[in-house]
C-alpha cells in the first residue's frame, strides 16, 4: 500500500467544487477519497486489534468478522461496498478509532470494537450468505448496520429523536445466519429475523426510506436506529412513529421539488448522495428553542445529516444543500491540507454567537454559499421575497466569511485556491440586482448580528476602559479606537451587573443610529460604548446612552 | 502542494485505494498508516464536526 500513487484530482473538478458546486465527476472523485481513507482506518482498526491481545474480543473474534467480511466482500462485492461507504460505518470507524486513541468515549470496548461482527454480519446479509458469529447486544438491541436492529426483548423505549441514552445493560448474543433468517440468542431471549425484508418480523425494526421521483429517483435512509447515527458517541434508538415518518416521507418529497438547481451549480444538489437523514427531535433537547431549523454532520460520515424536521420542504433542501456542503468540504480537508488551525476560537461568524476557530469558519462560508445559491435559485423561480431576503443575507455573510479568511488565515496553496473559488462566485452574486429593500433588510439584519456578536464577545481592555472614561469626564475627545485592539470576552457578557445586556444595547444601537447618523461610526466598535457605560457607571438610560455615544462618536 | 498551479492538478497525499478490492485489504503490503489522516480522525468528533446547531455548528 505504501507504493500506491496518491489521488490527484483534475484541476477543473477542484475549481468546481471551489466555486461552491460540484459535477458529479468532481463528487465522485471525493467518493473516491473517502473509500481510501475509510479502507485505511479499516485496516487501521484491524491492524490495531490484532496487534493488542489485551483489547477485548481479541484476534480470534477479529479474525472471524474479518474472514466473513472479506467473504461478504468477494461474494457480493457491492454489498460490501455499500456497507464500507455508508454513514453508520463511516462514522463507527472513526468512532472506534477515537475510543482507541483515547479522545472518545461510549460504552464498554468490548461493545464499540466488537460491531466490526456486527458490520460483517451485515455484509453478510446483504451478500446472502451464511455465517456464525457472536455479536454485541445493547440494552437488549441488536444493530446491523444499513439494515435496523433486532430486539432481543421488548426493549423499544418510546422515546423519539436524538439523545436516547442507554440503560448500559450490555451483553453478547450467538448470531446464526442462514440464508434470509436471522437467529439471535444472548441467553436470555431468542428472537429471528428477516433483515432484508422490510417487516423483518416483530422483533426486527428496518431503517426507514425516503424515496422522490423528481428531478431523478432518489432515495435515503431515515435512520432512527443505528447506535453511530449521531456524531460521534454511539446513541440509543429513537424510534419515529407512523405519523412521523409519514410527515418525513411527504418532507423529503418537497424539498427534492424545490432542487431545481443543476446539480453542479452551487446552491445545487446531487440528492442521490444523501444517504441518510437522522431525525433529530429539538423538543427533546433542553435549552434549544424548538422554532429553529436545527442540522448537523460529521466528515466522518459523508452524505449523512441529522435534520429536525423543518416546517416546509424548501427548509429541508436548503438544510440538505447546507450540511452536503460540508459533506463535501469535509471530503477535502481529507485530501488536502487546506489550512493551518491552531483551534483557538477567536474568529467572527455572522451565523454564530460565539467566537470560531479558522476550519469552522470555512466550514461555515462552504455551506452558506451553497444555502445562498440554493435561495438564489429559488428567488429566481418563485420571485419570493423571503427567498430574495435569505439569498442577500448569506451571500453577505459568507463573503465577509471569505475575507477574513483571505486576510487572516493561515492558508496552504490549496486552501487559498479554494478560497478564492468561493470568493468569485459571492462576488458574481453580489453584483447581481435585487430590490433595494431587500438589500437594506440583509445589510441590517448582517450589521444587527455583528454588534450583538461584538458586544457578546468582545471586550475593550481596562486599559481603553480608563482612558475613555478618563477623556470623558474630563471632557476630552476619545481616545481612538485604532489605539487598542479589542480582547475575547472571559465570561458571558450577562455576568456583568453593570454592563447593558447585549441584545438590548444592540437594538438601541442601531436605533439610535437610524435616528441620528451621526453615531454611525460606534457601530464598528460597539463594545467601547458598552466599556464606557461601566467605566462611568452610566445606569442604561436612554438619555446617558445619548450622551455616551454622542461623545464616543466623535471619536470611534 | 507547493506545485499547485491554478489550472493544474491537485496532488492529494492520500493514496488511491480504487483498484484495490475491499477483500484484499489485509493482503496489502504494510507499513498501512497516513499519520495526516490518523490525526485527523483522532481529534475530538474527528476534527470536523459540523452543522447549524449552537455548541456543534460552523
Amino acid at each position: 500500500m505504501s507504493e500506491a500513487p496518491a489521488l490527484s484530482m483534475p484541476g477543473a473538478w477542484f475549481d468546481e467544487l471551489a466555486a461552491g458546486g460540484g459535477s458529479a465527476e468532481a463528487v465522485g472523485f471525493l467518493l473516491e477519497g473517502e473509500r481510501a481513507r475509510r479502507l485505511l482506518l479499516l485496516r487501521r482498526l484491524l491492524d490495531r486489534l490484532r496487534a493488542d491481545g489485551d483489547l477485548p474480543g481479541g484476534a480470534e473474534a477479529v479474525d472471524r468478522s474479518w474472514k466473513l467480511l472479506s467473504a461478504a466482500a468477494r461474494a457480493q462485492p457491492a454489498a460490501a461496498e455499500l456497507i464500507l461507504m455508508s454513514p453508520q460505518v463511516g462514522s463507527w470507524l472513526g468512532h472506534a478509532l477515537r475510543r482507541l486513541h483515547g479522545s472518545s468515549s461510549g460504552p464498554p470496548l468490548r461493545v464499540d470494537l466488537g460491531h466490526l461482527a456486527a458490520v460483517a454480519l451485515a455484509a453478510c446479509v446483504r451478500a446472502g450468505l451464511d455465517a456464525d458469529t457472536e455479536i454485541p447486544v445493547r440494552d437488549g438491541v441488536v444493530p446491523l448496520p444499513t439494515l435496523g436492529v433486532a430486539r432481543l426483548n421488548d426493549s423499544r423505549s418510546g422515546g423519539r429523536g436524538l439523545g436516547g441514552t442507554s440503560s448500559g445493560d450490555y451483553g453478547a448474543a450467538v448470531a446464526r445466519l442462514r440464508g434470509p433468517a436471522l437467529h439471535l440468542d444472548d441467553g436470555r431471549s431468542a428472537v429471528e429475523v428477516r433483515p432484508l425484508d422490510r417487516a423483518g418480523g416483530s422483533a426486527w425494526d428496518a431503517l426507514h426510506v425516503l424515496t422522490a421521483d423528481a428531478p431523478s429517483p432518489a432515495w435515503t435512509w431515515l435512520d432512527d436506529v443505528d447506535p453511530y447515527r449521531d456524531l460521534d458517541e454511539p446513541i440509543a434508538p429513537q424510534r419515529l412513529d407512523d405519523a412521523e415518518v409519514e410527515q418525513w416521507r411527504r418532507r423529503f418529497v418537497e424539498a427534492v421539488d424545490q432542487l431545481t438547481a443543476p446539480p453542479g451549480r452551487p446552491g445545487g444538489l446531487h440528492v442521490e448522495q444523501v444517504r441518510c437523514i437522522v431525525p433529530w427531535n429539538v423538543d427533546a433537547a433542553p435549552g434549544l428553542p424548538s422554532a429553529a431549523d436545527y442540522s448537523a454532520s460529521t466528515g466522518d460520515a459523508f452524505g449523512a445529516m441529522i435534520v429536525a424536521l423543518p416546517q416546509d420542504g424548501a427548509s429541508l433542501a436548503a438544510t440538505m444543500v447546507h450540511e452536503f456542503q460540508h459533506s463535501k468540504l469535509g471530503a477535502l480537508l481529507h485530501l488536502f491540507p487546506l489550512l493551518e488551525d491552531s483551534g483557538r476560537e477567536e474568529f467572527y461568524a455572522p451565523w454564530r454567537s460565539d467566537p470560531r476557530h479558522v476550519t469552522g469558519l470555512l466550514h461555515g462560508a462552504y455551506a452558506f454559499t451553497g444555502v445562498a445559491g440554493f435561495w438564489r435559485e429559488h428567488h429566481a423561480r418563485t420571485g419570493s421575497p423571503e427567498a430574495a431576503f435569505r439569498f442577500a443575507q448569506r451571500r453577505l455573510q459568507a463573503r465577509l466569511v471569505t475575507r477574513t479568511l483571505s486576510t487572516r488565515a493561515q492558508l496552504t496553496p490549496v486552501g487559498r485556491r479554494l478560497v478564492r473559488g468561493l470568493t468569485r462566485t459571492l462576488d458574481g452574486w453580489l453584483r447581481e440586482p435585487l430590490p433595494a429593500v431587500i438589500r437594506a433588510r440583509a445589510r441590517a439584519a448582517v450589521r444587527r448580528h455583528r454588534v450583538e456578536w461584538r458586544l457578546r464577545n468582545l471586550r475593550s481592555r481596562p486599559e481603553e476602559r480608563q482612558a475613555l472614561a478618563l477623556a470623558f469626564h474630563a471632557g476630552g475627545a476619545p481616545v481612538p479606537g485604532s489605539a487598542f485592539a479589542p480582547v475575547l470576552a472571559v465570561e458571558p457578557a450577562r455576568a456583568f451587573t453593570t454592563r447593558p445586556e447585549p441584545s438590548a444595547l444592540a437594538d438601541w444601537l442601531l436605533e439610535a443610529v437610524a435616528q441620528r447618523p451621526t453615531y454611525r461610526p460606534v457601530l464598528y466598535r460597539p463594545e467601547r460604548l458598552a466599556a464606557l457605560v461601566e467605566a462611568t457607571g452610566s445606569p442604561a438610560r436612554p438619555a446617558d446612552l445619548h450622551r455616551l455615544t454622542a461623545w464616543l462618536a466623535t471619536r470611534a | 502542494m507547493a506545485d499547485v498551479i491554478e489550472s493544474g492538478a491537485v496532488p492529494s497525499d492520500v493514496p488511491d485505494l480504487a483498484g484495490v478490492a475491499l477483500a484484499d485489504l489485509c493482503e496489502l503490503v504494510a507499513p498501512v498508516g497516513h499519520p495526516r489522516l490518523m490525526a485527523q480522525v483522532h481529534r475530538p468528533r474527528g476534527g470536523a464536526t459540523m452543522g447549524g446547531e449552537p455548541g456543534r455548528a460552523e
